[in-house]
């Protein structure tokens, strides 16, 4: 950075060489270009970078476009195309700014980069509602998915249900039926009246297993009683631990123990929001219990897995695998307001929270650089002569916002 | 290359040295605008200009959001990818001034966005050759 004093104007440099200019370089202009090439080339890395992003996005949307057709419904386009202009915005204020430090108009440019600030802010708090909304419903990345719906209204209407995110640490011994958690979410489902008491019969099964049991653990997700319990007692599980398996007989919530370990990975939710009518949840679920003898893992029953004819879209070509890795899909076919739940959508969440979380990292160093920018600005540092830095804070904000132009459109407006 | 064909190359403050006009006709042969003096450097971007990029971005925007109800198919991932690629046309041609940058930059841009196309342009025709295979797996599954 070049040296730079207030008092430049002009006046010091009657050899030519005015303070700002570094002597290695032989003009402003060659300097100034110097500047803006080595930008630039920064920028291009930071394409690069977001590159592999999108390369994951695109394998991922050509294999599994239902899961994208699916998911992106959790996402709020108002918020998103409220952000796209806020960015835009300060995109304009800042391509603004730099004209007016061009000009030398210094008190302009500072309040342009205050609006390109608040513009930054406004997006980040957006972001955070967003990310809320996500966290509050399960809508997480990888075995973090556990995804408690609502009513149909989607995020923007968060009702969240507290204690959804049962998740009990995995690692003690001694498993019980723990009941209490599924009980108390469904129950408080029905009390909203987003379903319909036939929905007691689906309560949240939760899977379980015990370590001490078994030699390899499997974790389970719990899986809806749907379909074929239809007419089924409220209180039936169909989730079998091996060894102990009358702990599940009539699946009495053993509320008291639940203190106990187990290790529940599971979502306690989606079954809440199915209804008896939906023909699809019949015959998908064969819920029967997966876990074979201590020690080995048995063949489940893989679903299948079939739209309702009325859903038209396009299916995941690739299948989920016979038993998956742990975050990955489970053999239950759940159902959210949007119909029923493709597999592995949890990476569409991945991809969501990588791609937009990185972006978010690039506004704040932004933020961070446009607020030095504005403290030199007005302590007189740049002026008509000498304003290149706030030229190079121009070119990174104005690649964030061109990131989040392709973003946008790629996640929330899929469909 | 500045293109001197900006109506008011704005004289910005044109404080400047002293010897200004000498060292302006030296420097006009290197091409860096019309009244370069070696001290005058960039490109002030006339204020409709970007007026008119964010107009044109806002128009833009409100234009996907709305397409993205209409049911195009396959084509609503191309045209998405159509009007974002013209908004990023207009940041960057306006707001990033490469319109008025000297063209190495604009080639350090286009050799990223090259790379990346390329990467992932391989990457989906891998993805695409074990179509077959995925198939086969897949139908082989109960």
């Amino acid at each position: 950075m070049a040296t730079v004093h207030p008092e430049v104007h002009g006046d010091a440099d009657e050899h030519g060489h005015p303070p700002y200019l570094h002597h290695h370089f032989e003009t402003p202009v060659q300097q100034f270009e110097s500047d803006k090439m080595g930008m630039w080339l920064f920028l291009a890395t930071e394409i690069l970078l977001f590159g592999g992003l999108f390369c994951f996005y695109s394998v991922w949307r050509h294999n599994h476009p239902d899961v994208f057709e699916y998911a992106h419904q959790f996402l709020n386009k108002k918020f998103g195309a409220t952000n796209t202009i806020v960015l835009i915005f300060s995109s304009f204020t800042m391509a603004w700014s730099i004209r007016a430090i061009q000009q030398g108009k210094r008190v302009l440019c500072a309040v342009l980069l205050v609006l390109t600030l608040m513009c930054a802010a406004t997006f980040m708090v957006i972001k955070f509602f967003e990310y809320k909304a996500k966290i509050e419903h399960g809508l997480l990345w990888g075995p973090r998915y556990h995804p408690h719906h609502e009513g149909a209204e989607g995020e923007a209407a968060a009702a969240t249900t507290p204690g959804g995110a049962v998740q009990v640490p995995m690692s003690q011994p001694g498993a019980a039926a723990q009941q209490a958690p599924g009980h108390d979410l469904a129950a408080a489902e029905a009390n909203k009246g987003s379903v319909s008491a036939t929905s007691v019969a689906r309560q949240p099964q939760i899977a379980e297993s015990t370590q001490e049991d078994h030699t390899s653990s499997i974790p389970q997700q719990e899986k809806p009683a749907a379909g074929e319990n239809m007419g089924a007692p409220p209180t039936q599980i169909d989730k079998t631990t091996v060894a102990d398996t009358t702990a599940k007989a009539g699946g009495e919530a053993k509320a008291g123990e639940n203190a106990l370990k187990t290790m529940v990975k599971g979502q306690v939710t989606a079954a809440g929001t199915q209804t008896p009518a939906q023909p699809l949840a019949t015959g998908s679920t064969q819920l029967a219990a997966t876990v074979g003898p201590p020690g080995v893992l048995s063949e489940p029953v893989p679903p299948q897995f079939t739209y309702p004819s009325t859903v038209k879209v396009e299916p995941s070509k690739i299948k989920p695998a016979a038993i998956p890795p742990a975050g990955m899909a489970d053999g239950t076919v759940k159902e959210s307001e949007f119909g029923p739940e493709p597999k592995n959508v949890q990476t569409f969440f991945a991809i969501y929270f990588a791609m937009t979380g990185l972006h978010g990292i690039h506004v704040l160093i932004g933020m961070i650089v446009i607020t030095i920018m504005l403290v030199q600005v007005l302590r007189g540092k740049y002026n008509a002569q000498y304003w290149t830095p706030v030229d190079l804070t121009g070119l990174y904000w104005h690649i964030v916002d061109l990131i989040w132009i392709f973003l946008f459109p790629l996640l929330y407006l899929i469909r | 290359m500045a293109k001197p064909n900006n109506k008011k190359k704005q004289p910005a403050p044109v404080t400047v040295t002293p010897s200004g006009t000498a060292a302006a006709a030296a420097h006009d042969a290197h091409g860096h605008g019309g009244h370069d003096d070696g001290q005058h450097v960039g490109h002030i971007v006339p204020f409709w200009i970007l007026g008119a990029t964010f107009g044109g971005l806002v128009i833009l925007t409100l234009l996907t959001v709305a397409l993205s109800g209409v049911p195009l198919g396959r084509l609503n991932l191309w045209v998405t990818l159509l009007i974002a690629g013209m908004k990023a046309s207009l940041v960057v041609f306006f707001f990033m001034h490469l319109k008025w940058d000297r063209p190495l930059n604009g080639v350090i841009f286009l050799a990223s966005l090259l790379f990346v196309m390329l990467f992932i342009g391989l990457a989906m025709t891998d993805t695409g050759n074990y179509q077959p295979d995925i198939q086969a797996w897949s139908s082989s599954q109960p």
